[in-house]
């Protein structure tokens, strides 16, 4: 419709596609080939310099996953820890979203940046304090001190999506509800819970896949006796031995549900919650 | 100042044309109105000149030369849009004066040119306030101003007045026509308000669907439209067909569903030829008449203050007409009708 | 008839409407208690733990006494202040060239170019990725031992030093390939929030796409802008696993040398001093953003 009035050369869009997904190609395709590669790789004969590719293959290192029982483990529980994480989140959430969100509340200012406070912390004093409060009430290493350490940093996107949410139900719906005779139960079954939907399922997605992802916290608290693939995956990039290989593996079973769930958000989310989530502070 | 003419321009969007084969042309110094109901491609032309849109087919020229291949902030246009589109985050007059920083002006000859032209709209004093802070028609004027004040060689406005209340529409409409005329600027003026077309242009291009239906200056358009759809788009119109059966003196006469009617037209009709007839409801005189003459039933009578609109049913078909005053007629009443002998003749298929 | 303006509420009037403004009170309170209240318990009572810890008191195990020695070791002992002047270095290499990188991203994403809608979704796939798996595929990528390392040496050349350096680039480089698509999540949803007509009107005024880009776009872009640096800077200045991964001997990240103080040393009171060192940089950083956007939100407002 509007003319591509950058330049008059008329192939500038096809530069720009180019560049893209030249940038596209370099940075994301590539390593995670090459990530890909290094989870085929035959642990008996390694990839090493100056070998362009693993000289042979082998589905080895994917069985490992189901013959070392850590992987194993760490999958279940990050599995497990997520989606619990996401429906605390969102019980937590809904009231507090409704409230901020259409009522008028004292304190809000105050309120606003209590729920702002676990983003821009820095994680790791988050980690410290909440690390050795766990310690005093025996909740370290523990998996409900996990899924509560992670629920505190995954909590304030929820909250800010699901306020954003009610904030934009336009007052008038609520108000011919109520002139054609709704009472507030009925309006809140028939009217803001369906226009609040879309609204929890951004907000579960990006909760969901921020507990599958959260390292720093779940590091402190829960290792080693509770390990998250992060955790794992940790372990098996620094210290003393690095298991590229494993690393691999742990990656590719940590990326494909988030990339896969990305896309579906994609296609079911507009982008005001995403600024509505991040943007506006 | 500048001749503006568009040559065969299409603009298609998917299966439909927004604008089709428009031919057009805006005088040296002429304020050129642009008419025509939601969706008929006004708007479509008007930022095809602003070089805001890029036509699938035709030209379009100033003064002659062709400008279709000029990216928009290379022509010479300037256009006052139906939101004002004032840059929230300037003043008044860094709003007004951005056109001339994008033309490189000095900043003295710019601040005098802001300055003047602030005072043309009457906002002088304003220059250091924001435009949340202006009310609707202060900011129509700054966004008249910025335009202006870059001396462009066509100046376009995109129903400028649609966004303010009855009242302040009527008083800018003449300020916008007054400062025409003293710039002398090749105007074109798009709007869906008839009253507005009337009282500003030099002349009316009418648009329907995509294209041009008729040019014509005020009068000719109202009092002669060419088409129906100019007719009923032009204030109230009663259209009627008619088939001409003869010719009697020197007026035809002609077959009507309310019954046979002289009618005087400078066209040369023929038995059979099948035309509308067009009376403007203020033609129209209840009362008793030697020709022309119907009777028929009021239906309804509104008091509009100053005038009393009527509807009244000549042998099924419903006319409305118009009388100075407060009704004199009640509903039901039967009444007489003079029609005038000089309709529009519209001839049309 | 126009009615006559009532006077002064009557006293049953009064008590009505303090009883209604008590009971909404009551329902403000039950509807905020499980959200507010979570992070209130979570995040206040550990934070204000950290906070006395640094200063020497509620220390595990022993009584403690108001003390600023473990601030006057920060700041005395190289290791500790470099480790913060290394992570500020870190957040403002990342915020700036992230920054950068964005905008003009976000700008080109705004013009029409084939495959633009695949580009939207493919771009945003570093944000799912977890910094540590960043890390990891980047240094399968650019570690001395890397594939780019093969693939250069396979021609002849050497190949840059680019982790485990002095100046951290190697993280940089990953933080920039984590945060920029997040940048541009937001700022791209703030520049389509530019009325198309602003726009307009400025292309129309004679401004060619750069001068529209930086004296419309950009300013009333500035809000989703700052907060996009503001959150990046943050997030960057408290990291801990990229830097652990990437980085070299010395000088280390303070997040890391926290972690090592905390885990391996058991000296709380230390690590909590550093931590409260960070958390008022970010606490400063963020005192700036709400001055520098008081004064511009205004004009937009």
């Amino acid at each position: 419709m509007t003319r591509s009035w950058l330049f008059s050369s008329r192939s500038f869009p096809w530069l720009l596609a180019g560049l893209f997904f030249g940038l596209a190609a370099l940075g994301l395709i590539v390593p995670l080939i090459v990530g890909i590669l290094w989870s085929l790789v035959n642990p008996r004969a390694g990839w090493f310099p100056p070998n362009l590719v693993p000289p042979s293959l082998s589905l080895d290192n994917w069985r490992a996953m189901f013959s070392v029982p850590e992987i194993g483990q760490a999958a279940i529980a990050s599995f497990t820890i997520a989606p619990i994480v996401t429906a605390l989140c969102g019980a937590l959430a809904l009231p507090t979203g409704y409230a901020l969100g259409r009522r008028p509340v004292p304190f809000r200012r105050g309120i606003e940046f209590l729920v702002l406070a676990p983003i821009i912390m820095p994680g790791i004093v988050i980690a410290t304090g909440l690390g050795s409060m766990f310690i005093r009430f025996g909740l370290a290493h523990t998996l409900i001190g996990v899924i509560l350490v992670q629920t505190v940093v995954v909590l304030p996107f929820m909250i800010r999506i699901v306020t954003a949410t009610f904030e934009a139900v336009p007052q008038d719906l609520i108000d011919a509800a109520r002139n054609l005779g709704a009472g507030p139960l009925s309006i809140g079954w028939r009217v803001l819970i369906p226009l609040v939907v879309p609204g929890l399922f951004a907000g579960g997605v990006f909760t969901f896949i921020g507990s599958m992802e959260e390292f720093v916290l779940t590091f402190i608290v829960g290792s080693p006796d509770v390990r998250t693939l992060p955790v794992l995956l940790f372990a098996y990039l620094g210290g003393r031995s690095q298991i590229f290989t494993y690393a691999a593996v742990v990656t590719i079973v940590l990326l494909a549900p988030t990339i896969a769930l990305l896309f579906l958000a994609e296609r079911a989310l507009k982008q005001e919650y995403l600024a509505a989530g991040l943007g506006k502070m | 100042m500048a001749q503006v003419e568009l040559r065969g321009v299409t603009k298609v969007y998917g299966p439909t044309a927004a604008v089709q084969d428009v031919h057009l042309e805006a005088r040296d110094g002429e304020f050129l109105t642009i008419l025509g109901p939601s969706g008929c491609g006004k708007t479509t032309t008007l930022r095809i000149v602003a070089g805001l849109l890029d036509p699938d087919a035709g030209e379009v020229l100033i003064d002659g030369q062709p400008v279709h291949h000029l990216p928009a902030h290379r022509r010479e246009t300037a256009m006052v849009f139906q939101s004002y589109a004032l840059f929230p985050h300037m003043t008044v007059a860094d709003n007004v004066a951005f056109g001339l920083r994008m033309r490189r002006v000095p900043p003295g000859e710019r601040h005098a040119r802001v300055e003047e032209a602030l005072r043309m709209v009457e906002l002088s004093g304003l220059g250091d306030r924001y435009p949340r802070a202006l009310s609707g028609g202060q900011a129509q004027r700054v966004a008249v101003a910025r335009a202006v004040v870059t001396r462009p060689k066509v100046l376009l406005f995109d129903e400028p007045l649609s966004n303010l209340d009855a009242k302040l529409r009527e008083r800018l409409r003449l300020e916008l026509r007054a400062l025409q005329q003293r710039l002398r600027v090749t105007t074109i003026y798009v709007t869906h308000d008839q009253a507005e077309a009337l009282v500003l242009s030099d002349r009316i291009v009418v648009m329907d669907k995509g294209r041009v239906v008729e040019v014509g200056t005020p009068t000719e358009v109202y009092r002669r439209p060419r088409a129906r759809i100019t007719a009923e788009f032009l204030g109230i119109a009663n259209l009627i067909e008619a088939t001409v059966v003869g010719a009697q003196g020197d007026r035809y006469l002609a077959d009507t569903a309310v019954g046979r009617l002289e009618v005087a037209c400078a066209d040369r009709l023929t038995r059979g030829d099948a035309v509308t007839l067009s009376f403007r409801p203020e033609d129209i005189r209840i009362g008793q008449g030697p020709v022309n003459c119907l009777s028929g039933d009021v239906q309804q009578a509104a008091y509009l203050g100053s005038i009393t609109d009527y509807i009244i049913r000549v042998n099924g078909v419903l006319m409305r007409v118009q009388e100075p005053g407060e009704p004199a007629r009640h509903v039901g009443e039967t009444v007489h009708l003079v029609l005038p002998a000089v309709p529009a003749v519209i001839r049309e298929q | 008839m126009a009615q006559a303006i009532p006077g002064p509420y009557s006293a049953v009037d009064r008590s009505r409407q303090a009883a209604r403004h008590r009971r909404e009170q009551w329902i403000n309170l039950l509807l905020l208690l499980p959200g507010v209240g979570f992070l209130a318990l979570f995040l206040i009572v550990p934070l204000a733990q950290v906070f006395l810890r640094s200063v020497g008191l509620a220390i595990i195990g022993q009584a403690g006494h108001f003390t600023w020695d473990y601030y006057r070791q920060f700041w005395s002992e190289a290791q500790y202040r470099e480790g913060f002047f290394f992570s500020l270095w870190l957040g403002v290499a990342s915020t700036v060239i992230s920054l950068g990188t964005a905008l003009v991203f976000s700008a080109l994403m705004q013009v029409k170019f084939p495959g633009r809608l695949l580009i939207s979704v493919l771009y945003k796939i570093p944000l799912v990725v977890p910094s540590l798996v960043a890390a990891f595929l980047i240094l399968s990528l650019i570690a001395p031992g890397g594939i780019l390392a093969r693939l250069v040496f396979h021609w002849g050349w050497d190949w840059p030093r680019l982790v485990y350096d002095r100046w951290g680039w190697g993280i940089i480089f990953v933080l920039v390939w984590h945060n920029v698509p997040f940048m541009m999540v937001i700022i791209s949803a703030v520049m389509a929030g530019i009325p198309h007509d602003i726009l307009d009107a400025a292309r129309n005024l004679g401004a060619p796409p750069w001068a529209v880009f930086r004296f419309i776009t950009v300013p009333l872009s500035m809000a989703g802008i700052s907060a996009a640096a503001l959150l990046v800077f943050i997030q960057v200045l408290g990291a801990f696993a990229v830097p652990s991964l990437m980085e070299s001997a010395y000088p280390l990240a303070l997040p890391v040398i926290m972690q090592t103080e905390m885990m391996y040393h058991a000296n709380w009171a230390l690590s909590s001093a550093l931590g409260s060192v960070l958390t008022l940089a970010s606490a400063l950083v963020l005192f700036l953003y709400y001055r520098l956007t008081q004064g511009r939100g205004a004009a937009l407002r």
